[in-house]
């Protein structure tokens, strides 16, 4: 076994005996458990689908951003840089302590699973999805998507701590976590545009036919129509390709060779690649008032 | 003396003054001692000796591994124990895993083994009882010791610490000339210091840094020797003398140039180097 290998499982132990972990497991069991007492549908899909996740990750998010910054924050730079794991190679083990994160939010998920035990149809909406609509149990994929999108935000976390070594990396991070949080999550997807999926975190509500309020149709309404359940396979891999590729420019902060930047070319196009697949095959439905 | 470290020509300036050098220097088994005022260039020698800095010209080789190449620079890492003047430790750690973890990044990868290791460099440096507390909780030398015990990780060949005996206490001084006395059997030791007692106990050739220039370069005993017929005691304070300090017996301790039938002692270490920083100029009364 590698040193960064042992390294990423050293951080892993600390990442998972972590207290502040366990405080955001306990929340989030109460979550799932008043969910399950009060049987809201909405509720129920979206803890399936990742949303169980948000503050054990988050949690996960500020142990990481403080395990990268350690070296820094507590004045050992001078000794760790002289050391034969360089910090190429640390943060590589970093980023690969994410797996830890993603196990924890497998097993997450397969509580919530055991303990909402949804049907094929979870029910029908009971707060912005119309009562007229199915909600769909969430497939295999959608329910890998919380542990893959834990890898892919922490893994992005190393990377953006890499590159801006201080308490500011809080900022982007904030912003990112209130748009998937609040309007991603909370609403609907309120911004109906499929580049939604580009978030860790896509709900799969396909929005129908837009509804004019008026005569310039300023003020619109979306009424949701369905449920996506393939782009979400799509997501899965759109997820990986953007772990990937936050590692690679992690590690181009401390090593800058040609290897290095022939993984950054192939990691990004993919990320890329599959940001336009995502849009291309998710279900869509254009506006009647757009329409010619 | 088979040089384990060569240094030519070596010189590192900040912006555009001169910190370092140019120096020449070789140093092989055997514990060397450095000296030399604040801003003498000690540790920033130190620093591109442990491949922290990079110089501004010269060559460094250790073990003939040439630190001014990527390469060179990781082999000489692999080979080196290394104790920073900035002391920066992991407060939430306990001693037993920041040792640890400082091993894994010495590439000590088998678990068992590590483990080993960390217990040996742990009980080498006195802390057996205090391993499982965390290092905030831990006083100032025993931290320091802690940092001596990451750097006797594996053995390296070469030893470079910076102060390593500031905030320990005369025992643990004591212990710590013992600990790198032993590894100085077939080992290089570089060691900056400020306590010429250290020095005189410890190593076997000094080298003093004044203004980046190496001002003298051999054993304690010569550095003393610089100082012959010019330390005197008397029963009061002598106003000839460059330095003087009444000494615990209540009498006078002069160095500089003494006066006519003055009571000559032995010198030290600490009287050859205060003659030799600038001080006291030879010849010349202050």
């Amino acid at each position: 076994m590698s040193a960064e290998y042992e390294l990423a499982r050293v951080e892993s132990v600390r990442l998972l005996r972590d207290p502040a972990l366990s405080v955001a497991l306990a929340a989030t069991a109460w979550w799932v458990m008043a969910t399950h007492r009060s049987s809201a549908h909405q509720t129920t899909y979206l803890l399936l689908i990742g949303y169980s996740l948000m503050l054990p990750g988050f949690v996960m998010v500020v142990h990481t951003i403080l395990s990268t910054l350690r070296s820094r924050i507590e004045h050992t730079d001078e000794l760790m840089n002289v050391l034969p794991v360089g910090r190429d190679r640390r943060t590589v083990s970093h980023a690969l302590s994410a797996a830890a994160g993603v196990m924890l939010g497998a097993a997450t998920i397969l509580a919530t699973y055991v303990i909402l035990r949804p049907a094929a149809s979870i029910g029908s909406g009971d707060n912005s999805i119309p009562p007229t609509i199915d909600i769909p149990r969430p497939n295999l994929a959608q329910l890998l998507q919380g542990p893959i999108a834990i890898l892919a935000v922490l893994a992005f976390v190393v990377a953006l701590t890499r590159w801006v070594p201080t308490w500011l990396v809080i900022l982007p991070l904030a912003v990112l976590l209130l748009v998937q949080g609040v309007f991603l999550g909370l609403w609907f997807a309120v911004p109906s545009g499929n580049a939604t999926w580009w978030f860790p975190l896509g709900t799969g509500v396909v929005h129908g036919e837009w509804i004019g309020c008026g005569e310039t149709d300023r003020v619109c309404d979306l009424p949701v129509s369905g449920f996506d359940q393939t782009t979400p396979w799509w997501h899965l891999a759109y997820l990986i390709s953007v772990a990937v590729t936050s590692v690679v420019i992690a590690v181009l902060r401390h090593r800058r060779d040609r290897s290095t930047w022939f993984w950054f070319v192939v990691s990004l196009a993919s990320v890329v690649t599959l940001a336009i697949v995502q849009l291309a095959v998710s279900v869509e439905y254009a506006p009647v008032s757009a329409l010619p | 003396m088979s040089a384990i470290v060569q240094i030519r020509s070596l010189s590192r300036t900040y912006g555009r003054s001169p910190a370092l050098g140019p120096v020449d220097l070789d140093f092989g088994v055997g514990v060397t001692g450095l000296l030399g005022p604040n801003g003498a260039g000690k540790t920033t020698l130190l620093r591109i000796l442990a491949t922290s800095l990079a110089p501004s010209g010269g060559d460094i080789r250790v073990l003939g591994h040439d630190a001014g190449t990527p390469s060179g620079r990781l082999a000489i890492r692999r080979q080196l124990g290394y104790v920073p003047q900035e002391l920066g430790l992991y407060e939430n750690f306990t001693a037993f895993d920041f040792v640890d973890y400082v091993a894994i990044l010495k590439e000590h990868v088998d678990r068992r083994a590590r483990h080993d290791e960390v217990r040996r460099v742990i009980a080498e440096v006195d802390l057996s009882d205090v391993r499982s507390k965390k290092i905030r909780k831990l006083s100032g030398g025993m931290r320091r010791r802690v940092a001596l015990a990451q750097a006797l990780l594996g053995e390296p060949t070469l030893l470079v610490l910076d102060e390593p005996t500031v905030g320990l206490d005369p025992e643990q001084r004591l212990r710590f000339r013992q600990i790198i006395s032993r590894h100085a059997e077939r080992r290089c030791v570089v060691l900056s210091t400020h306590m010429t007692e250290d020095v005189e106990a410890l190593c076997d050739r000094v080298v003093v840094l004044v203004q980046g220039r190496v001002a003298f370069d051999g054993t304690p005993l010569e550095l003393a020797g610089k100082a012959a017929g010019r330390v005197w005691v008397g029963d009061r304070l002598d106003p000839g003398a460059a330095v003087s300090w009444r000494t615990g017996e209540g009498r006078h301790r002069h160095v500089g140039d003494p006066p006519p039938g003055a009571e000559l002692i032995p010198p030290t270490v600490q009287d050859g180097y205060l003659l030799l920083n600038g001080g006291v100029p030879e010849g010349a009364s202050a």
